[in-house]
C-alpha cells in the first residue's frame, strides 16, 4: 500500500497539496451551485406572467421575458426602464398610484388594469403587487409584482354572463348559509320577482312567496333545503325527494301567475354537498297542458265509465231510467228557480235512486253531493249558496243528457253522423273476407283499418243458439213466479251474428220471451180449462228469404186482448176516448208506443210496460223494418220482424 | 485553522485606503485595455456608489489572504461585451455567442484578480484566488444589501466610445499590520508592470 503513495518532500508541500485539494473541491461546488442559479433564473425568465422586482418609484431591478416584451425593450436593457413605462395615460397613474400608496404593513395589494399590447390591443391583466422582503430597506422597499394576462378568462366570462343573461332559466347556488351567491342567471331575477338576489336567503325569494301554496311535504322539503348541504350526497338525495318541485307563483297587479318548475342539484367537494344549484324554470306552458290533458283524460275516462254503465243496463231499464229523468230533472230545475228546498232534496233523492237503480255512478255522485249540500241547509236556506246549487243542478242536467247521448250511440239512435249498421255490417264481413284471402303484404293494411273502425280481426260470429241455455234459465225463473209452465223451442238454423248485433238480437228474443211468458202464455189452471196442454210453448224461427232474414217468436198462450189494449190506451190518452172503431193493427201499433204499458204495476216482470218500444228500436238499428204483430184469441201471438241478410250469417 | 479576527477599519489609514483602490483599478484597467486592444477607454467616478444594480449580468471574484480579503465585481451587459469582442475577433456582433461573451467577462475577473494577487505577493502579501463566477446583475443588490463601514467600497465606470462596464470592489482588512508596505504614499507610482501579456489567456 505505501509503496503508492509518492513521498512528499516536507510538510510545507503536504499543507499546499491539502489546501488545493479543498479548493478544488470547494471550487467544484461552486460551479454546480453556478448552474442551479442559472437553472432557477431561466424558470423566472421564461414565466408566462409579468415578474418584476422593482424599487418605490418603479424602476425595475430584476424581470422576465414577458415583462421585457411588454415593455418593448431588450431584456438585458430592461434594468434601465421602469414598470410604469407599461402603461399609457390613466391606467399608468393608477399603477403608480398603486405602488407609492402601499399600505404600510401590508404584504400584498391586488387588482385589475388593462395593458395596452404593441398591436395598440388593450389586454386585461390581474396584478399582484407584494413587498419584496428579501432585502433590508436600507435603500428603500422593493416590491415584487406579478401580471396575469387574465383576457382569455374575461373573454370566457363575457360569453358565460352573455349565456346567462340569453338563457330563459334561473341558474343559481346556494352556499351553507342558505345565501344565494354570485354568479347567477340573470332571468333568475325575473323568476323570483327580485332585482338583486347577490346575498339573499334562498327561502325567503323562492318559498315565502308561495308558502301557502304548498303542500305539507313541500313545505317540510323546503325547510330542510338549507339543512341538507353540509350533508353526505346520499342523504341529500334523500331529502331531495321533498323538495318543492313545482310551485305556483301568483300574479301580481292582475297578472297571470307562474308555474315554476324546479331541480336542485349538489356541488359535492370530498364527499359533502358543499352548495346546491338550483335550476328554476318557467313550466306554465307544460303544467297547463298536463292539467288540460288531466281534465280530457277525467272527461274520458267517465265517457268511458258512462259506455260501460249504459251497457250493463238493459234497454227496458234505459228506457224507464230516461223517462224518471226527464221527470225529476225538470222538477229539480224548477224547485231551484223557486228556491223550494224540500221538493229539491225529494227530486235529487228521487234522481239518486233511478242513477244507483240503473248504476250511473258518476250521476249518483254528483247528485249526492248535491243532495248533502241542500240537507245541511234544509232549515236555513239563507246559508245556501245558490249560484253553486244552480250549477250543480245545471251539472245533473248536463250529464243526464250526456247519459242519454251515450246511450243514443250506443243503440245507433244518435243523430250524429254514422254508417247505417247494414253497410256497417257489408264492410266487417268484406274486411273478414278479405284478411283470409290477401297477401301477407296487404294483412297489416287490413288489420290497421279493422282496428281504426274498432272491429278485432279474432271476433267471430256468436250463434243464435248460444242464447238458448240461458233463456230457457230466465223462462224457468220467470214461469215459475207466475205459477205457469212452458218449454222453449229453437229454430235458428245455425244463424249467428257479430257480436255487437248479438247482444242486440239478445235483447229482443229476451224481452219478447218474458213478454210472452207475462202477457201471452196462460196460468195452468186456465190453460187446463181451455183443454190445452199444461205447458206453453214458445217458439223461436229463423228464415231466410230473398230479401232478408226473418225472425219470429211464436207463443200460443191466450193472445193479444185488443179491447183491453184499448181501453188502457184511451184512459191513458193514446188515442181519444171517443175514437170507436180502431183495427187490431191500430191497436198493435199502440203497444209498441212508447212508454205503453198494459198494467200500470210496477211488479211486471217485462219491464214496466215499455218493453216492446224498445224492441221495435232495436230492430230499427239493425236495420229491421219494425215488429210486426199477429194475434188470435186463445192460439197465441206471433211476433215478427225481418232484418237484411248481410246482418246474418249461417 | 484558526479565523482571523476581524478588526475595525472604520478609520482605515487613508494612503493604505487609497492605493489598495489604486490597485485594484489599475489592474481592472490594464486587464481590460490590454484584453480588448481597446485605445479610448476611460475611467469615470460613478454618481452612485451604493446602487442596487449596475448592470444585467455580473461576473465576480474573491481574492483572499489572512490580511485582506477583496471582492472584484464586474457589471456588464451581454451586447457591450459582444461588440468589444466583436471589434477585436474582427467578426460581426451576431456571431458572438452569449457564452463567449459570459466567458469573456468570468475572465476578466480571473485575470484582474491574478494581477492584484501577484501584485500584493510582490509585497509580501500572500492570498489565494476563488473561482470566477457569473450571476445576474440584481445578486448585486444583495451583496451590497448591508452597508459595513469597516469595509472599503468603491465602484467606477469603465467607458468606451461604443460601451461601458462598471466595475466595483469590496476590500475588507483583517491585518492591517501586515500591510505595511501598501501605506506608502509613493507604492503606486513606484509599481512597475509585471511584463505579462495577458492578451492570449482568454481567446
Amino acid at each position: 500500500m505505501t509503496s503508492n503513495i509518492r513521498p512528499l518532500v516536507n510538510e510545507g508541500q503536504l499543507a499546499e497539496a491539502v489546501t488545493a485539494d479543498g479548493l478544488r473541491a470547494s471550487h467544484d461546488v461552486m460551479i454546480s451551485l453556478e448552474k442551479c442559479k442559472s437553472s432557477s433564473e431561466n424558470i423566472i425568465d421564461s414565466l408566462p406572467d409579468i415578474f418584476a422586482i422593482i424599487t418605490r418609484d418603479g424602476r425595475i431591478l430584476k424581470g422576465n421575458f414577458e415583462a421585457a416584451k411588454c415593455l418593448n425593450v431588450d431584456f438585458e436593457q430592461m434594468i434601465e426602464s421602469n414598470i410604469t413605462d407599461l402603461f399609457h395615460g390613466e391606467t399608468k397613474l393608477i399603477f403608480k398610484t398603486k405602488i407609492e400608496a402601499f399600505p404600510e404593513g401590508a404584504k400584498e395589494v391586488t387588482f385589475e388594469l388593462p395593458l395596452k399590447h404593441k398591436d395598440d390591443r388593450s389586454v386585461e391583466y390581474f396584478w399582484t403587487i407584494s413587498t419584496f422582503d428579501q432585502l433590508s430597506r436600507r435603500r428603500g422597499q422593493l416590491f415584487r409584482v406579478l401580471g396575469r394576462d387574465i383576457s382569455e378568462i374575461r373573454e370566457f366570462e363575457k360569453k358565460l354572463t352573455q349565456i346567462f343573461s340569453a338563457i330563459p332559466l334561473g341558474i343559481l347556488t346556494v352556499l351553507a348559509n342558505g345565501e344565494i351567491e354570485w354568479p347567477y342567471s340573470q332571468y333568475s331575477e325575473y323568476l323570483l320577482d327580485s332585482s338583486v338576489l347577490d346575498g339573499k336567503n334562498i327561502e325567503d325569494v323562492l318559498y315565502k312567496p308561495v308558502w301557502e301554496n304548498l303542500d305539507s311535504v313541500e313545505k317540510m322539503g323546503a325547510s330542510q333545503l338549507v339543512k341538507a348541504i353540509g350533508t353526505d350526497p346520499m342523504w341529500f338525495e334523500l331529502s331531495k325527494l321533498h323538495f318543492p318541485r313545482e310551485i305556483f307563483k301568483s300574479g301580481s297587479d292582475g297578472e297571470e301567475g307562474i308555474w315554476l318548475g324546479i331541480s336542485y342539484h349538489p356541488i359535492i367537494h370530498e364527499n359533502v354537498v358543499e352548495k346546491i344549484m338550483i335550476i328554476i324554470e318557467d313550466k306554465s306552458e307544460v303544467i297547463k297542458a298536463r292539467k288540460a290533458m288531466e281534465v280530457q283524460r277525467h272527461i274520458e275516462d267517465g265517457r268511458v265509465k258512462r259506455i260501460l254503465e249504459v251497457q250493463e243496463c238493459s234497454g227496458a231499464l234505459l228506457e224507464v231510467t230516461f223517462s224518471d229523468f226527464d221527470n225529476l230533472i225538470p222538477r229539480l230545475i224548477k224547485g231551484v228557480e223557486d228556491r223550494d228546498l224540500k221538493i229539491i232534496s225529494r227530486a235529487l233523492h228521487a234522481i239518486k235512486g233511478v242513477a244507483r237503480t240503473a248504476g250511473f255512478s258518476i250521476m249518483k255522485g254528483i247528485v249526492h253531493e248535491c243532495e248533502e249540500q241542500v240537507v245541511t241547509n234544509l232549515d236555513s236556506p239563507e246559508k245556501v249558496d245558490w249560484d253553486k246549487l244552480t250549477y250543480d243542478c245545471q251539472s245533473i242536467q248536463k250529464e243526464s243528457d250526456e247519459l242519454r247521448s251515450v246511450c243514443f250511440a250506443l243503440t245507433g239512435r244518435s243523430n250524429s253522423l254514422q254508417i247505417r249498421h247494414e253497410n256497417f255490417q257489408e264492410v266487417i264481413l268484406g274486411l273478414h273476407t278479405l284478411l283470409e284471402k290477401t297477401s301477407s303484404t296487404h294483412h297489416d293494411n287490413v288489420l290497421n283499418i279493422m282496428s281504426r273502425l274498432g272491429i278485432s280481426h279474432k271476433s267471430k260470429p256468436i250463434e243464435f243458439m248460444s242464447f238458448n241455455q240461458i233463456f230457457e234459465k230466465e223462462a224457468i225463473k220467470f214461469s215459475n213466479r207466475l205459477g205457469k209452465k212452458l218449454t222453449l223451442e229453437f229454430n235458428w238454423y245455425g244463424a249467428s251474428a257479430f257480436k255487437n248485433d248479438a247482444e242486440k238480437f239478445y235483447e229482443i228474443f229476451l224481452q219478447l220471451m218474458v213478454n210472452a211468458i207475462e202477457h201471452g202464455i196462460e196460468a195452468v189452471k186456465d190453460r187446463k180449462q181451455k183443454n190445452k196442454a199444461e205447458s206453453g210453448r214458445i217458439i223461436f224461427n229463423v228464415t231466410k228469404h230473398a230479401d232478408g232474414v226473418e225472425f219470429t217468436v211464436t207463443d200460443d198462450g191466450a193472445g193479444i186482448d185488443t179491447d183491453h189494449i184499448l181501453k188502457i190506451a184511451k184512459e191513458n190518452r193514446y188515442i181519444s176516448p171517443k175514437k170507436k172503431l180502431v183495427s187490431r193493427e191500430d191497436v198493435y201499433k199502440i203497444i209498441v208506443k212508447p212508454g205503453f204499458s198494459s198494467k200500470g204495476d210496477e211488479q211486471n216482470i217485462s219491464g214496466r210496460g215499455i218493453g216492446l218500444s224498445s224492441v221495435n228500436d232495436a230492430i230499427s238499428s239493425l236495420g229491421g223494418d219494425g215488429i210486426k204483430i199477429a194475434s188470435q184469441k186463445d192460439k197465441g201471438s206471433t211476433f215478427s220482424f225481418k232484418i237484411p241478410l248481410k246482418m246474418i250469417q249461417f | 485553522m484558526k479565523a482571523a479576527r476581524k478588526e475595525d477599519h472604520s478609520a482605515v489609514d487613508e494612503n493604505l485606503r487609497n492605493n489598495l483602490i489604486e490597485i485594484v483599478r489599475k489592474k481592472v484597467f490594464e486587464t481590460f485595455t490590454r484584453s480588448t486592444r481597446l485605445n479610448d477607454i476611460q475611467m469615470v467616478e460613478l454618481e452612485n456608489k451604493d446602487d442596487f444594480v449596475y448592470g444585467h449580468w455580473l461576473s465576480f471574484i474573491l481574492i483572499s489572504g489572512s490580511a485582506i480579503k477583496i471582492m472584484l465585481k464586474m457589471h456588464f451587459s451581454t451586447i457591450a461585451t459582444k461588440k468589444v469582442l466583436a471589434k477585436k475577433m474582427r467578426k460581426e456582433v451576431p456571431a458572438i455567442s452569449d457564452r463567449v461573451a459570459l466567458d469573456f467577462l468570468r475572465e476578466q475577473c480571473n485575470l484582474t484578480a491574478g494581477g492584484i494577487k501577484a501584485t500584493l505577493n510582490g509585497q509580501g502579501v500572500i492570498t489565494g484566488l476563488s473561482i470566477p463566477l457569473v450571476t445576474r446583475g440584481f445578486d448585486e443588490a444583495i451583496f451590497s444589501d448591508s452597508l459595513d463601514p469597516s469595509k472599503i467600497m468603491d465602484a467606477w465606470r469603465l467607458e468606451w466610445d461604443d460601451g461601458s462596464i462598471v466595475c466595483s470592489t469590496v476590500i475588507e482588512i483583517l491585518k492591517e499590520q501586515e500591510l505595511a508596505t501598501l501605506k506608502e504614499s509613493s507604492f503606486g507610482k513606484e509599481e512597475e508592470e509585471d511584463g505579462e501579456d495577458l492578451d492570449g489567456e482568454f481567446l
